[in-house]
C-alpha cells in the first residue's frame, strides 16, 4: 500500500459509503454529499443537487423538534440522533430533494477541528433506519398491548379466587342443609 | 486534539478533508486489502479495541484470520463483501481473544458490537477493498434482549390470562347451578 493508494482510499470512502455522508464548510453550508445520500432524498441534478444547503439554516428543523440539537452540533458537540422525517422533500427550501415518502434516519453529525480548535467543517453521518424503527415501534406497541393484559391478570386472578372461595362456600352450606352439590 | 489516523504508508501531512474526516470520526474503522491485511485504522478504532502499537496491525493483523470472526462463523460472510457486498452483523466481541497490545487497559474485555462490512472500488472498478465500522452496541443490545425476554413473559403471562378467562367462566356456572339448588333447598 502506497501512500498515494492509501489517498486515493480514503477519499473513496466517502464516494462508495452504503450511508449518506455530508461534509458542510464552518458555516454549515455544504460542499460534499455523496451518492448514497443523493438516492436516499431522491436528490436531482446528481452529483452537486445537495451542494450549498445550509445545514443549520433549514427552517424545517424547528418542526421537527432539531433546533436544540443543531444548535449544540453548531457549537461542535457530537450528536447522534433518530429522527421522523415525514415529508423530505419540505427539508432545506430551495432545495431539489425528490423523496416524498417519510423516511427514518439516523444522523451523526461531529466537527472536525483546525489543530488550534477551530470548527473548520462539519461531518453528517446518515443512515435510512426506516425499516428498524418500524420494527421497534411495533414491538413497543405489542409490549404496550402485553402489558395492559398483564394488568389485567391481577384483576382477573382476585375475581377468580373470589368466585372459588363463593364456591366452597356454598358447596359447604347445601351440604350443613344434608343434601349433595350437584355435579 | 486532532485524532490521528493510523496507516501502514506514510500520508502527506495535514490530512485533507477526507482523512480528517475518518481520523476525527467518532465511529471506529478500519480498512483492509483484499488478502485481508488491514493497512489504516482510525483513533476511534485504537480506542475501541485497545491498540497499543499499529505496529502490531501492520502486517500482523488479518480480518480473514481474527479469532473472533473464526469462532462465530463470520469470515464465509465476510469474503462476501469482496463480490460487492455490504454486511451487518452483531457480534459479542471477547478481546480477551484478541491480543493488540494496549497497555493498562482497564476497559471491559466483552461487549457487544455492531459491524458493518462494505467494500472498496480500486481505480479499475474491481472490489478490491473492505471496510470494516465497529460500533459498541452493548447498552442497545442489551435492551434489545431485555425487551425480547419481556414480550416473552407477557406473552406466556396472557395464555395465563386466557386460561383464567375460561376457568372463571367454568365457577360463575357453578356458582349460579349451586344457588338454584340451595334456593330449592331452602324452598324459596
Amino acid at each position: 500500500m502506497t501512500a498515494a493508494q492509501a489517498v486515493n482510499l480514503i477519499e473513496q470512502f466517502a464516494a462508495q459509503a452504503p450511508f449518506g455522508v455530508f461534509i458542510t464548510d464552518s458555516r454549515g453550508i455544504s460542499i460534499f454529499a455523496n451518492k448514497k445520500l443523493h438516492e436516499m432524498f431522491q436528490i436531482h441534478e446528481h452529483p452537486s443537487g445537495a451542494l450549498g444547503y445550509d445545514v443549520f439554516g433549514d427552517s424545517s428543523f424547528e418542526a421537527l423538534g432539531l433546533v436544540s440539537l443543531a444548535e449544540k452540533a453548531r457549537n461542535g458537540e457530537q450528536i447522534d440522533v433518530v429522527v421522523d422525517i415525514p415529508r423530505p422533500d419540505s427539508l432545506g427550501a430551495g432545495q431539489k430533494i425528490g423523496r416524498k415518502e417519510a423516511i427514518t434516519v439516523r444522523i451523526t453529525c461531529y466537527a472536525l477541528r483546525s489543530s488550534a480548535q477551530k470548527i473548520e467543517h462539519y461531518v453528517l453521518v446518515i443512515s435510512d433506519v426506516t425499516e428498524t424503527a418500524r420494527h421497534r415501534e411495533e414491538l413497543r406497541i405489542q409490549m404496550h398491548g402485553l402489558a395492559i393484559y398483564d394488568k389485567s391478570k391481577e384483576a382477573r386472578l382476585v375475581r377468580l379466587r373470589e368466585l372459588e372461595d363463593g364456591v366452597v362456600r356454598l358447596e359447604k352450606e347445601i351440604r350443613s342443609r344434608g343434601a349433595e352439590p350437584v355435579a | 486534539m486532532i485524532q490521528k489516523l493510523y496507516t501502514s504508508a506514510a500520508l502527506p501531512e495535514p490530512l485533507d478533508l477526507f482523512g480528517q474526516m475518518i481520523a476525527q470520526a467518532p465511529f471506529a474503522l478500519w480498512m483492509a486489502d483484499r488478502e485481508g491485511d488491514v493497512f489504516l485504522f482510525n483513533e476511534a478504532m485504537r480506542s475501541l479495541v485497545g491498540i497499543g502499537d499499529p505496529d502490531r496491525i501492520f502486517g500482523n493483523y488479518n480480518i480473514f484470520k481474527d479469532p473472533i470472526a473464526t469462532s462465530q462463523g463470520l469470515i464465509p460472510y465476510i469474503k462476501r463483501v469482496l463480490k460487492g457486498q455490504v454486511i451487518q452483523t452483531v457480534v459479542m466481541m471477547d478481546l480477551s481473544q484478541e491480543d493488540f497490545g494496549a497497555e493498562g487497559d482497564s476497559a471491559p474485555k466483552v461487549f457487544y458490537v455492531r459491524c458493518l462490512y462494505f467494500p472498496l472500488k480500486d481505480s479499475r472498478g474491481e472490489f478490491e477493498y473492505i471496510v470494516t465500522m465497529v460500533e459498541n452496541i452493548t447498552q442497545e443490545y442489551l435492551e434489545d434482549i431485555s425487551l425480547s425476554r419481556t414480550a416473552h413473559e407477557l406473552e406466556s403471562a396472557n395464555k395465563d390470562v386466557i386460561e383464567r378467562e375460561k376457568r372463571i367462566g367454568d365457577l360463575k356456572r357453578r356458582q349460579k347451578d349451586l344457588q338454584e339448588q340451595l334456593m330449592k333447598l331452602q324452598g324459596v
